[in-house]
């Protein structure tokens, strides 16, 4: 991914907080896809349970 | 960045981590080719890596992770764009009669000339074509594939861009 001509966008400096922002960003998604995971699971828990509880 | 992604079809953490550290720096680059602006940039970075690891699963090719996350970059820009209410003016569409017949070699640039600065005075679309085509070297067919757009169309609103830039610039530079 290197650019051979630069047209004036070798002026634009990589701002010193990227690596921390990617790495906030990366842990959000983390959390998010966990926690959408733990909804599923305990959602399909309740209803195997009251499928249970029915045929009971 | 290939053999990363086609040598293992289970792309986990750190393998997404390793091909975002390939290509931050270029993402953060065409982000503030956009909107430059360093905290806009960063919030337009975020929000891309963050789709990008939540939607993983949904790339069903991985050679093409790159275009793929681009897409989702340039979205990202145009959300931040749009918040910020950042106007454009749309007369540049209604420029003449176009040749679909144009080569790729027919849109080399003078080397010296300042496009970094010249895109702002583009809107949307130009901007994103200019930026994919002279700061990442993208081809015409990539940018369409990243655009969602014809090649026809791509090539068509490149020279449009350019005609417009070489009325911002003078002639002599484009």
């Amino acid at each position: 991914m290197t650019t051979k001509n630069q047209y004036g966008f070798e002026q634009i400096k990589i701002s010193d907080k990227l690596d921390e922002v990617i790495k906030k960003a990366i842990e959000r998604a983390k959390k998010e896809k966990k926690r959408k995971l733990i909804k599923l699971t305990s959602t399909k828990l309740i209803e195997s349970n009251i499928l249970v509880l029915k045929s009971k | 960045m290939d053999k990363i992604i086609t040598t293992d079809k289970n792309l986990n953490d750190e393998l997404f981590s390793d091909l975002i550290d390939i290509c931050k720096e270029n993402l953060y680059k065409i982000a503030f080719s956009y909107l430059k602006n360093e905290q806009n940039s960063l919030d337009a970075v975020s929000e891309t890596i963050y789709k990008a690891y939540k939607n993983i699963d949904k790339l069903k090719n991985r050679e093409f992770f790159n275009t793929w996350i681009i897409k989702i970059l340039i979205n990202s820009c145009k959300t931040v764009l749009k918040n910020n209410k950042v106007i454009y003016i749309e007369e540049y569409d209604k420029t003449k009669k176009d040749n679909l017949d144009i080569l790729e070699t027919d849109f080399k640039l003078s080397i010296n000339i300042d496009l970094y600065n010249a895109i702002d005075k583009l809107n949307d679309k130009f901007k994103s074509i200019i930026i994919l085509k002279y700061l990442e070297d993208m081809t015409i067919i990539q940018i369409s594939e990243v655009l969602n757009l014809p090649e026809g169309t791509v090539k068509v609103y490149l020279r449009r861009a350019l005609g417009v830039l070489k009325i911002e610039l003078g002639e002599e530079c484009v």
